[in-house]
């Protein structure tokens, strides 16, 4: 067997073994959700349907569902909109300083959430928006914002600015040459990191728990706080919805744009 | 018009970043600096505050219980954040050589389990590792007797392990993603076999990538709570789960404050570390 | 260690494309054979099956008596350049000289001094502790060559050496490229798409076409006598006649009133449809139309010089096409002209 051969097997038992790793929870969540007992154990000792179906009729689960789904869009729209122009301006400004914006606009990556979340608990508090949507919607901007700028700088950075001007030459105004040439041009990628934000927003756990309120609560919030309170495999259930939504946008996003030139973006210098 | 003799080129405006800039310091950089305020006792509004003011931190950084707490979610963090390097580099390695569809297999594979919720994720390990859990089972069949990992640190460590793993192999892979396999060939043709390819040529070129990944996963592992709330007990407390206990628990909100910009000081020390780090290896 | 490279009817596929159809060819210690042919005719691809950096589909590579065909390339002990020189960015110039040295586990006195050979031996001895980042295309030529060199590899491997380099540079480095492989005698390989740089700097060419080579042999020998077509028209720019051969054994072209005498030596039958070429530097332009016995004469009129420096090219419209003439002074346009040249300096393929 040649040295390539060989490699290729090794590479392959390692995949293996950390794709069981990683896979596991996730397959043993799937499992229970199917089970017909009454309490948590794997594997499960028979299979039925009535964890999912008393999760897909509960109020609570489904509200909070909503409201989760409702959240992403609203933060991925938020993001977008003021994402856009700014990669714009980063991307292809060359103004003194601009290195360093990128970096302030891109720090909340690297900010614990539950720093923020205190935070923006007391600064929300102090404007009467805490527990509300609009408090919840602004703290999921934030922490979303950066993931949909890097996106779509990563896109734009890409393109050729020679096409830009040609279109300028052409006689474009510069708005036009944005309507025109760069917009269809950077749409995927303004897609794929709003579905992105999306998801990420879909995910949040640390500032929705302290931003939420009984009427505002979002699906990990809801699921946490079942979790703590009763053991059972209703969790399971409402997770495997959940998980079954992510896999989906996550097909969307692969035979849309590419997970790859999403997830793999190289660092601009 | 002096304006636009400077720049050479037709370029889009500054101003363009204003909105977004703008809604970043009213709200994230004004509720950070309101955030230290409150653990100084500044105007706060909380129903229970024990002390004020410097007071507070004083308190926090000579109280052993305190300290310990820092202690062990310091340990936490580098062991966890050792181990998704070790454990996620080769995957890196093998994401960024791989191409078409075991590419998108792998991918997926590694980003799946990241966008599934911080929450279902811990529940699934609770079920692994929990008495009637997959662990358990397993050691059953094989007729040893069970184990009770969960509520360890052990179990809140793989946890943590399988959360964070997804961040540090797609840090590292983005960095693999831009070195060309010429320099591999050509370390090979000098005589390296694989592995010392790897060690020579590739390991340091793809540093920066790692180094990255690292202070991602030590940053967040400092700021996890869920997990270690879901999985652990009292036994297994860090500090970030201390602040949020509390904020809801026992609401001293200006204590709560302080602990978190204990917490944040923490993250920023490391952070300055990682730039002089970069700087010192930046050929 | 001698340097005799054989290659024995090596193939090698990227699924169903064939990228190197059973090459073999011989290369004789010492001496630089060049590769040589348009992108996509698998000369690079039989460099990379050389270097070990691609594994043979079938057939054999032999490095003085030993099948190296199966041996991973980190085993071979070649030394190659890469075309984008591929010089490590996070160590020093001595160090990347230094490092097949340091993979056979050579290290202290012996690596500096043989480090330091190297270098001088390339003129770069004051570059030593400098990053490639910080040298100019040509500086990293010259070290990538010194780090190839430094651990006397049997075979040396170039891989488009000189492309990334500006033509005067380009011009300079090949001279001293040729002086270095001839001074240290070391077999050498070199891939190229420039036939000037083909010739200029090889013993052997080898011009290949579709993973075959068509042609090898040295390089005057592909010119005067290129055995296709095909090379005669990649190795140098010609004048081409297609035509049917007549019962006299000459050449019946379209357009032109007389037929072409050929070489004697072309022996084709009559009725084969064939390839007639001549170069440019072997016609002559005057306005006389009296032919001797061994000249092919066509007539046509002037209708471009283009000055190229050292000679012009000038372009007369004949009854079969143009015809471009290599000579020192220009003509005039509109002059009527007759194209006059040996029948010995005809090239001719069956078609």
């Amino acid at each position: 067997m040649n040295w390539q051969r060989r490699r290729r097997l090794v590479a392959v038992g390692y995949v293996g073994v950390a794709a069981v790793f990683i896979l596991a929870p996730l397959l043993v969540v799937a499992a229970v959700a199917f089970t017909s007992a009454n309490f948590v154990s794997f594997p499960p000792t028979g299979w039925s349907l009535r964890w999912i179906n008393k999760v897909l009729a509960d109020d609570n689960f489904m509200r909070a569902l909503a409201n989760s789904v409702l959240l992403g869009f609203s933060a991925a729209l938020f993001a977008a909109l003021l994402a856009t122009p700014a990669a714009l301006a980063l991307a292809r400004g060359g103004f003194r300083g601009a290195a360093e914006l990128e970096s302030f606009l891109l720090s909340p990556l690297s900010l614990p959430a539950l720093i923020l979340a205190i935070a923006l608990l007391f600064y929300l508090a102090r404007l009467g928006l805490a527990g509300s949507f609009a408090g919840l919607l602004i703290g999921h901007a934030i922490i979303v914002l950066p993931y949909m700028l890097r996106t779509v700088l990563a896109v734009y950075r890409g393109i050729d600015p020679s096409l830009e001007e040609a279109a300028l030459v052409l006689g474009a105004t510069p708005r036009r040459a944005f309507l025109h040439v760069t917009l269809p041009l950077i749409r995927p990628g303004i897609v794929a990191g709003a579905l992105l934000a999306f998801l990420v927003s879909f995910d949040e756990v640390a500032v929705a728990l302290l931003l939420s309120s009984s009427s505002s609560m979002t699906l990990p919030v809801a699921i946490l706080n079942h979790v703590t309170h009763n053991y059972d495999p209703a969790v399971a259930a409402i997770s495997l919805v959940k998980i079954v939504l992510v896999v989906a946008v996550l097909g969307i996003l692969e035979l849309w744009f590419g997970l790859d030139r999403i997830m793999l973006t190289r660092e601009a210098r | 018009m002096a304006a636009s003799i400077a720049r050479d080129r037709w370029q889009p405006s500054a101003a363009l970043a204003g909105p977004a800039s703008l809604f970043l310091i009213g709200f994230f950089v004004g509720p950070l600096l309101l955030g230290v305020g409150v653990s100084l006792g500044v105007r706060h509004t909380s129903a229970s505050a024990t002390n004020l003011g410097i007071a507070l931190y004083v308190r926090i950084l000579t109280d052993i219980y305190y300290l310990e707490v820092m202690l062990a979610t310091l340990l936490l963090a580098l062991a966890v954040t050792a181990a998704t390097l070790v454990v996620g580099y080769p995957l890196a390695l093998a994401v960024s050589r791989a191409r078409g569809a075991t590419r998108t297999f792998l991918l997926f594979l590694i980003v799946a389990p990241l966008l599934v919720n911080v929450v279902v994720r811990s529940f699934g390990w609770m079920v692994v590792f929990g008495r009637s859990g997959l662990v358990n089972a397993a050691l059953g069949l094989v007729g040893l007797p069970m184990i009770d990992i969960l509520h360890s640190w052990l179990a809140v460590g793989i946890a943590l392990v399988h959360v964070l793993l997804p961040f540090m192999v797609l840090s590292i892979a983005s960095t693999l993603e831009g070195i060309d396999m010429t320099y591999e060939e050509a370390a090979a043709t000098l005589g390296a076999r694989p592995w010392r390819q790897f060690l020579h040529v590739v390991l340091p070129m793809s540093l920066h990538g790692a180094v990255t990944g690292c202070l991602l996963v030590f940053a967040l592992c400092m700021g996890s709570f869920v997990t270690v709330m879901m999985m652990g007990d009292n036994r297994t407390m860090v500090l970030s789960l201390l602040v949020y206990q509390q904020l809801t628990v026992v609401s001293d909100w200006p204590f709560a404050a302080a602990l978190g910009m204990v917490l944040l000081a923490m993250v920023m020390a490391i952070f300055w570390l990682q730039a002089r780090i970069v700087r010192a290896l930046a050929p | 260690m001698k340097g005799a490279l054989e290659l024995q009817g090596v193939v090698k596929r990227f699924g169903q494309f064939v990228a190197v159809d059973g090459v073999s060819l011989d290369v004789r210690p010492g001496s630089l054979v060049a590769l040589l042919g348009p992108s996509g005719c698998g000369k690079t691809t039989l460099l990379r099956c050389i270097a070990g950096l691609a594994m043979v589909d079938a057939g054999a590579i032999v490095i003085d008596g030993q099948d190296v065909t199966a041996l991973p390339p980190w085993d071979r002990s070649l030394g190659m350049v890469f075309q984008n020189y591929a010089l490590f960015p996070h160590l020093s110039v001595a160090r990347n000289v230094a490092f097949g040295l340091r993979m056979r586990g050579i290290s202290g006195a012996e690596t500096r001094e043989r480090v330091g050979n190297a270098l001088r031996l390339v003129q770069m001895e004051e570059f030593a502790e400098r990053r490639p980042r910080q040298l100019s295309g040509g500086q990293q030529q010259r070290v990538a060559l010194a780090r190839a060199l430094v651990v006397e590899p049997p075979v040396l491997l170039l891989d488009e050496p000189l492309s990334a380099l500006d033509a005067k540079l380009r011009l300079a480095m090949r001279q001293e490229l040729r002086e270095l492989q001839r001074r240290l005698g070391i077999t050498t390989i070199v891939v190229t798409h420039d036939q000037a740089e083909a010739m200029a700097m090889a013993d052997e060419v080898a011009v290949m076409r579709r993973g075959r080579i068509e042609q090898m042999a040295a390089p005057e020998t592909v010119y005067r006598n290129p055995s296709t077509a095909y090379v005669a028209e990649f190795v140098g720019r010609t004048n081409r006649f297609d035509g049917v051969v007549d019962a006299k054994g000459r050449l019946v072209v379209a357009g032109l009133a007389a037929p072409l005498g050929l070489a004697i030596a072309t022996r084709l039958p009559p009725g084969q449809a064939t390839i007639a070429m001549v170069r440019p530097e072997q016609v002559f332009l005057d306005a006389a139309d009296e032919l001797a016995d061994d000249e092919n004469g066509v007539a046509g009129v002037v209708t471009d010089n283009v000055f190229a420096g050292d000679h012009v090219e000038v372009h007369v419209e004949t009854g079969s096409g143009r015809i471009v003439a290599k000579r020192a002074t220009p003509m005039a346009k509109g002059d009527t002209v007759v194209a006059r040249w040996r029948c010995a300096d005809t090239l001719a393929w069956p078609s």
